[in-house]
């Protein structure tokens, strides 16, 4: 399990990791780095990497689509909300806590994880066993969101404002918009390919 | 300096240690284990655990056809039937893929190790990118990572999700095919090398 978590943490660097991590930044930021979103992050993800090993789902175009338009519907909610009466309910910590663990169990259905040794090995043991495999995968998917703890704690030891919390938050929705934006009008590959290439180059 | 603050300074040096540590160890979570004979000279190279015998090569029925592919490049054959008689390793790859990139060293040390000994290499090229679909990158990207075993394009991915079972298929993943097409072994991702060579050896000291 340690294992897996250090080659999660490893393949964070590599553009394979950038569409559960993108998600997964954009949403802990909005949400003030909070702990409860970030517990639910992390749900959500754990989640969603145990459904990636069972091999049951994978998404359609036109699901992939759907998820998009979803995510970066939520996000634009979450963003407007403190600023639009009628959103107000959409800005309390347990709709930022829901919302938070929605768009990560999403993102990881996006997400086509680099294959290492060790997600190999929980990959392969999983077609003859899935149970063995959950802690293995779990070690793994919080390894890949490290980086998104490390911008909670960023955030808690900085203690900014509540107006520079609300810039932060404008800023990482307007990354989360146009990252689901470009999966809601069917930009899928493109945009897998133009980060691979941003950060590669 | 509040209590919560302090706690946050202090699991952010947590993290970036832990983290820290994750990249320094690299490579040391990479258990390759020695064949029981005739070890490959990278298996020497690597952080040894424990002796690895033929891993169990179980039956899994004739290997699946290959289904709308592009053609054959590096090579003689055509098809995999034509194989019949050799041992095959069928790897799906495509260049662009980090993990896929990983194991190409030890596939070519497999390959000149037992290509004399009735063994062959196959590497289904499956592009996940558009660029990864271009023939001329992929010759430019065989001859660069020394891939000098026969290719197959599978541009359209129809073989690669053919016989990855489930919705999801991934790169790299290899099968071993014994003398008589059938499939004995199976694995996803990086690793196991040693594993892959104890069972190239075992299937080749199978009877045709």
């Amino acid at each position: 399990m340690l294992a897996a978590f250090a080659e999660a943490i490893r393949a964070t660097t590599q553009p394979c990791t950038l569409l559960l991590l993108l998600p997964a930044l954009v949403t802990a930021v909005m949400t003030g780095g909070r702990w409860a979103p970030f517990t639910a992050i992390c749900i959500g993800a754990v989640l969603g990497g145990w459904l990636f090993i069972a091999n049951v789902v994978a998404l359609s175009d036109v699901q992939l689509q759907l998820s998009g338009l979803l995510v970066a519907s939520a996000i634009a909610v979450v963003v407007a909300a403190p600023s639009v009466s009628w959103l107000a309910c959409a800005a309390t910590p347990v709709a930022h806590t829901a919302t938070a663990g929605v768009i990560a169990f999403v993102a990881t259905l996006w997400w086509r994880p680099c294959i290492g040794v060790e997600l190999g090995s929980i990959l392969t043991g999983a077609r003859h066993g899935l149970g063995g495999q959950l802690p293995g995968m779990a070690a793994y998917v919080l390894g890949a969101l490290v980086p998104v703890l490390t911008v909670v704690l960023v955030m808690r030891a900085i203690d900014p404002s509540p107006v520079a919390i609300r810039r932060a938050g404008w800023v990482a929705g307007g990354v989360g918009l146009v990252v689901a934006g470009a999966l809601a009008i069917g930009r899928h590959d493109e945009l897998v390919t133009t980060l691979t290439r941003w950060t590669t180059s | 300096m509040g209590r919560s603050r302090a706690f946050a300074v202090a699991g952010l040096v947590a993290v970036i240690a832990v983290a820290g540590a994750a990249f320094v160890l690299d490579g040391s979570d990479d258990p390759v284990e020695p064949a029981a004979a005739a070890e490959p000279a990278w298996a020497s190279s690597v952080p040894v655990t424990t002796t690895v015998s033929a891993p169990e090569l179980p039956d899994r029925g004739l290997h699946p056809e290959l289904v709308d592919i592009d053609g054959w490049l590096q090579s003689d054959v055509t098809s995999l039937e034509e194989l019949e008689g050799k041992v095959v390793a069928v790897q799906f790859w495509t260049f662009g893929c980090r993990n896929c990139k990983a194991t190409l060293p030890h596939m070519a040390e497999l390959y000149e190790t037992y290509r004399d000994q009735g063994f062959e290499i196959v590497g289904i090229h499956a592009p996940e990118f558009s660029y990864e679909a271009e023939v001329a990158n992929i010759t430019e990207a065989a001859t660069e990572l020394g891939v000098t075993w026969p290719i197959v394009l599978d541009t359209n991915k129809r073989t690669f999700h053919s016989w990855q079972e489930g919705p999801t298929a991934h790169w790299p993943r290899i099968y071993l095919l014994d003398r008589n097409g059938q499939i004995r072994y199976d694995h996803i991702g990086e690793g196991r090398y040693a594993e892959t060579d104890a069972a190239v050896q075992a299937l080749l000291a199978e009877p045709g």
